[in-house]
Order: structure tokens, then sequence, then C-alpha cells
């Protein structure tokens, strides 16, 4: 078994609300543990994301730190690079939907309120990251909470408000904590959605050039 | 039910089906920590019969997200089909109650 730390603890990016993202690689079939509190993988199914050049892989390549090996091996570091990400077209495109639809689900429906605003932000941040792993030129590979204002030139315009009210439904709907989003929150949420799916259909449109 | 999207659609469609009812707070996800913020807002709740199916399904889904892109066993399938009837399952019991 081998167990490495990943995710903002590894950047420094330290606040009120972060945890340490765990992950564990692990033999198939071995049990028991809590699947909230770590990322379980299979050494095949890391390898095959290695071979995949998939974004999880780049993230632990670039960030992760090992925390224990029963064999002395730090297993990560002797996969290498992973191999080069070639899905960021697909990727980018399915995450803009998935704003689009959250965003429509928001306007709609009353009764799901958090958790659209908390899809809605994952979208957001999840294209940003991808597009940053597709463009290697002029932007840094970028695994961020807030990845979709690390961009350069290319980052997320938004309301602030508007911003702070998506980071804090993800936080509601995933670790229960904070309040709920106000009438007026959801509202400028509303207003700032056009816009921010302007941004999500530049990026597709930068990443399909490529 | 076999991919991301599906789960996104699945707990959208669980949340809805929750928060038609009337609580002291809405259901805000299926993570254990936002099930265990609405059992705390809506203490009626806790322990009973419509969170004890929330967290089966949210197991599910949990165990579906880690197998997702893994080879498929006879283990995924099955649990993936599993999600239509317990989906069905809290429909029922929501409505009966």
């Amino acid at each position: 078994m081998h167990l490495y730390a990943f995710g903002s603890v590894c950047r420094g990016e330290l606040d009120l609300f972060s945890d340490v993202d765990l992950l564990v690689v692990t033999h198939v079939g071995v049990t028991g543990l809590d699947a909230e509190r770590f990322s379980i993988y299979s050494y095949s199914r890391l390898e095959e994301l290695w071979r995949e050049g998939n974004p999880f892989a780049w993230h632990l390549h670039l960030e992760s730190r090992l925390l224990f090996s029963d064999d002395g091996v730090d297993y990560l570091a002797n996969l290498g690079h992973p191999g080069r990400y070639q899905n960021a077209e697909r990727d980018c495109e399915r995450f803009a939907r998935m704003f689009t639809e959250s965003a429509t689900s928001l306007r709609d429906d009353r009764r799901t309120h958090v958790f659209d605003l908390s899809v809605m932000f994952l979208a957001i941040r999840n294209c940003a990251t991808c597009y940053s792993l597709s463009d290697s030129v002029t932007v840094l590979p970028t695994f961020s909470r807030h990845a979709a204002l690390k961009l350069g030139e290319n980052s997320l315009e938004i309301d602030e408000r508007a911003y702070e009210v998506l980071v804090g439904a993800r936080l509601l709907s995933t670790r229960g904590i904070g309040l709920a989003p106000s009438k007026d929150d959801v509202g400028r949420v509303l207003l700032a959605a056009e816009a921010v799916q302007s941004w999500l259909d530049r990026l597709v449109a930068q990443v399909r050039k490529q | 039910m076999n991919d991301f999207k599906n789960r996104i659609d699945v707990q959208r469609a669980v949340l809805q089906a929750v928060n038609e009812r009337s609580w002291a707070e809405n259901l805000f996800g299926l993570s254990g920590a936002a099930l265990d913020r609405w059992e705390k807002a809506n203490p009626e709740t806790r322990g009973g019969a419509i969170a004890l199916r929330l967290r089966a399904l949210a197991s599910t889904l949990r165990f579906l997200a880690n197998k997702s892109q893994e080879q498929i066993t006879e283990d995924y399938k099955t649990r993936s089909l599993e999600v239509d009837v317990m989906l069905r399952d809290l429909h029922e019991l929501l409505n009966s109650c």
C-alpha cells in the first residue's frame, strides 16, 4: 500500500475550510477504507490513468507527496510523467454543458439551489483545470479550488459576491458547512451565469484550436 | 447509470424528491457531512427510514464513483441497477410518510 497527500495542503493553499486530501493506492479487493475520507485507487487503475494522461494523474504527478510506502518505494515517482492529456476538448465541453444544465435547474427549481450552485462551481473549476493542462504555452497547470481565477488573461471575470456564493455552496453541499445562500445570492449568480457561460464557451473554443 | 453526469442527475433527482417536502432546512447534498447536517437540522429524521434510505443510496453512488472507470465487475453492474430501485423506493417512502 502507498499513501499520498495531494490537493490544497501540498500547494500551501490553506484556509478555514481546508482539509487534507489523501490518496490510497492498494490492490484490488482491499476493503475497509472509508471512501469519503480517502481517494482509493488500485495500482492497475492508476497506471491506466497515467497512460491516458488523465488530469488526476497529472495532478498527482505534479503535486502529491508520499506519506507511507510499505515497500520503501515512491510508487508514483517511479511511474514517471503521465501521457499527454488528449481529452481537453471533450472534458471542457462536458463541463460547459454541466454548467448550462445546472444553471437552468437553478433558475427553474427551488428544491435544489445549493446543489445546483455546487455543480456550477465544480464545472467552472474543472473546466479551468482541464484548460490549464491543455495549454502548456501560456498558463501553468493549476489544480487549485480557484483554478478559474488563475488562468492569466483567460481567467474568469465574475462578480465577487457571486463567486463567493458558488464557493460557499460547494462547501455546503460537500462538507455541510456554512450558511445557505439567500434569494439575493442566488439572484446574483443567475445574473452572472451568462457571462460565465460565455467564458466557458471561449475556453472550449480555444481548446478546439489547439 | 454508469457515468459522472448520470450520478449528478441522480443526486439532483434525490434532492428534488426529498426537498419537495417542507423541512426546517433542506438537504443540500448526499455527502455524509451533508446528510449529518440535514438530520441535525431536522431531528425528526434522525435514524429514521428516510435517512437510512438516503445513506444507503449515497453509499451506492460513492461506490459507483470509485469504480466507474475500473474494469466493470458484476458487483458494479448490480449496484448500478440498484440505484434505480433505490430511487423508486425513496419516492414511495416519501409519498407515504
